[in-house]
């Protein structure tokens, strides 16, 4: 097991055998939880692009590509399910930190 | 008969003794002073008086600070927070050893950390600095505060500064507010700011907090205390 430290007013320390269960405790819970969270990171970003596109609609200037690839922006979560499918539309370029799906591209 | 004069440079030796010294007084270049208390300063109370007098020149008094570089599951900052004064300053920063990580915010009272009750609701607006998009952080009915949420791990920046100003923590039956604003890095490392509010339902006269990655250790962390001067 992996020691575990707490830093205590300064002094850094061993967890006590409390502190390392709820330290275990949230983290388990924690991660638990990464599914959900990738899926409502990834729908904050399609919300933002589909509201950031919403202007083509009103003004009747978008295109037919536009108009799929806003479907496939609001299909995402039906068509994306598992955790590592939220991964892949969450991966970044290391560099320039842009999202790279496909799924994600303006036409 | 006249005195004779003293030649002072000729025939004087050995020292004054200081019981036979006196006080020199304001009007003389003196303090007129013969004590004063430890960790005070000098202060004019009048044209010609000085006396010991604790530093009030500021409006915010240092307190304590902690800082650490060394990966550590809790920070805990507590025993800061007395009725030395009403209302507190204090500047933080973090960072995340795994990015993506939220800063939770548990406090404390004289019985310890209050990690039950679901008292904790915050609310913050933010703006994204990548393209002035709004974001929010918000939450109620929680066992612990989130300072931020999905924040990178940088290494040449921190995840998250801030400053949280305490509005009355040690005030008995009466909720502890607390101002925040912040700064963090997102997923893709662009900036955040959130201005916001933490507030504790709970009426517990609080001594401090310590806060916590959601998941992994922080592991660069500094707190600066500071008590407001009531005047």
């Amino acid at each position: 097991m992996v020691d575990r430290y707490v830093d205590d007013n300064g002094v850094r320390r061993l967890a006590t055998a409390d502190e390392l269960a709820e330290i275990n405790a949230r983290e388990t819970a924690w991660s638990n939880d990464a599914p959900n969270r990738k899926l409502a990171e990834i729908r904050k970003i399609r919300n933002k692009k589909l509201q950031e596109t919403d202007w083509l609609v009103t003004s009747e200037q978008i295109t037919d590509a536009e108009k799929t690839w806003r479907e496939n922006l609001r299909k995402i979560p039906q068509d994306y399910t598992t955790e590592s499918q939220y991964d892949e539309l969450l991966a970044r370029d290391p560099s320039t930190k842009e999202l790279t799906h496909s799924v994600w591209s303006k036409p | 008969m006249a005195f004779a004069t003293i030649d002072m440079t000729k025939g004087i030796t050995g020292v004054t003794p200081t019981a036979n010294l006196p006080t020199i007084p304001v009007t003389k270049g003196g303090t007129n002073l013969t004590s004063g208390t430890t960790d005070q300063f000098l202060k004019f109370t009048g044209t010609t008086t000085i006396a010991s007098a604790a530093d009030n020149a500021g409006a915010l008094v240092p307190v304590k600070q902690s800082s650490g570089t060394s990966a550590t599951a809790n920070v805990i900052v507590n025993g800061w927070i007395t009725d030395t004064y009403e209302n507190y300053v204090m500047d933080y920063y973090f960072n995340v050893a795994t990015s993506g990580e939220a800063v939770s915010m548990t406090l404390y009272d004289a019985s310890g950390n209050i990690s039950s009750g679901n008292n904790y609701d915050w609310s913050h607006l933010g703006i994204d600095g990548s393209d002035g998009s709004t974001e929010t952080l918000y939450n109620s009915g929680q066992n612990a505060f989130r300072l931020c949420h999905g924040a990178n791990d940088d290494t040449g920046r921190f995840s998250v500064t801030g400053r949280l100003i305490w509005l009355h923590p040690r005030l008995s039956g009466k909720r502890t507010t607390i101002l925040h604003n912040m700064r963090m890095l997102n997923a893709s490392a662009q900036c955040w700011t959130f201005n916001g509010a933490l507030e504790f339902k709970g009426t517990n006269q609080l001594t401090g907090f310590y806060c916590n990655s959601t998941s992994g250790d922080i592991d660069t962390w500094g707190v600066r205390c500071y008590g407001i001067v009531n005047s």
